[in-house]
């Protein structure tokens, strides 16, 4: 079982939503992530960016008939804290009483 | 904390949404698999019929052009890769294509022999039906597989 454990760079709100999708999939081009997030180019770097620079995420480019593509996945340590966090949201999510 | 109980909860909606969204990409539009599984089935086909080799080598030709036009675009469409994981044949999808391959190569026969075409007909239409049926399921297993991960 993943213990809970707050992840102050898995948080913040876009990193989050982007390590979601990662971690369901194998690897996720980069304009599947931005699209589905309805972010923009920019901002989807500099999360993932981000998120290379913890080890938390792979980046690699990939050339597909000449356009070069980039493909993100997550790391196993990315994972662990993903899981982590989403394990310590659910734990406070559990703590606000039914309406 | 910044993260209360509501918005925690916020964010784990969220995610299963985006999740959803990701997981609808893996199922493809019904003229993918249609075309896939007209190919396929085409292929069962040209091998009993077709006796020249010329014309055995166009038919892989085409189909193996077309093959390599549905693997661009299902990775295009979907832009993510998931793990490899298959669901056996659904029992429609193996009654049809089995019913196929037995029908296909006495159908062969007649077509050849006694230029009787509408078992051949029958026969690639059944292989088509099945292999078509089965990666529809396919599609929705693996999505709600994505979705249930």
């Amino acid at each position: 079982m993943t213990h809970p454990q707050f992840d102050p760079l898995v948080h913040e709100p876009t990193r989050l939503q982007i390590c979601g999708i990662l971690a369901a999939v194998k690897e996720a081009e980069f304009a599947t992530i931005r699209d589905t997030l309805g972010i923009a180019d920019s901002v989807t770097s500099k999360h993932l960016k981000a998120l290379q620079d913890a080890g938390y995420v792979w980046l690699e480019k990939r050339s597909v008939i000449g356009r070069p593509r980039t493909w993100a996945s997550l790391s196993n340590r990315g994972r662990e804290a993903f899981e982590g966090h989403v394990a310590e949201l659910r734990r406070l999510a559990s703590l606000t009483p039914d309406t | 904390m910044e993260s209360d109980g509501v918005s925690a909860q916020q964010q784990l909606d969220e995610l299963e949404r985006h999740r959803g969204e990701v997981a609808e990409r893996l199922v493809m539009p019904v003229w993918h698999r249609a075309l896939w599984a007209v190919t396929w089935a085409g292929t069962f086909t040209a091998v009993v019929t077709v006796d020249s080799s010329d014309w055995l080598l166009l038919v892989f030709g085409v189909f193996y052009v077309v093959w390599g036009f549905l693997a661009w675009w299902e990775r295009r469409r979907s832009g993510v890769k998931v793990a490899r994981q298959y669901q056996p044949m659904t029992r429609k999808g193996w009654i049809f294509s089995v019913l196929g391959v037995l029908l296909i190569l006495p159908a062969a026969y007649l077509l050849i022999r006694h230029d009787i075409v509408w078992p051949m007909v029958v026969g690639y239409v059944a292989i088509g039906l099945g292999m078509f049926i089965s990666a529809r399921r396919q599609d929705r297993w693996r999505a709600e597989e994505l979705k249930r991960s």
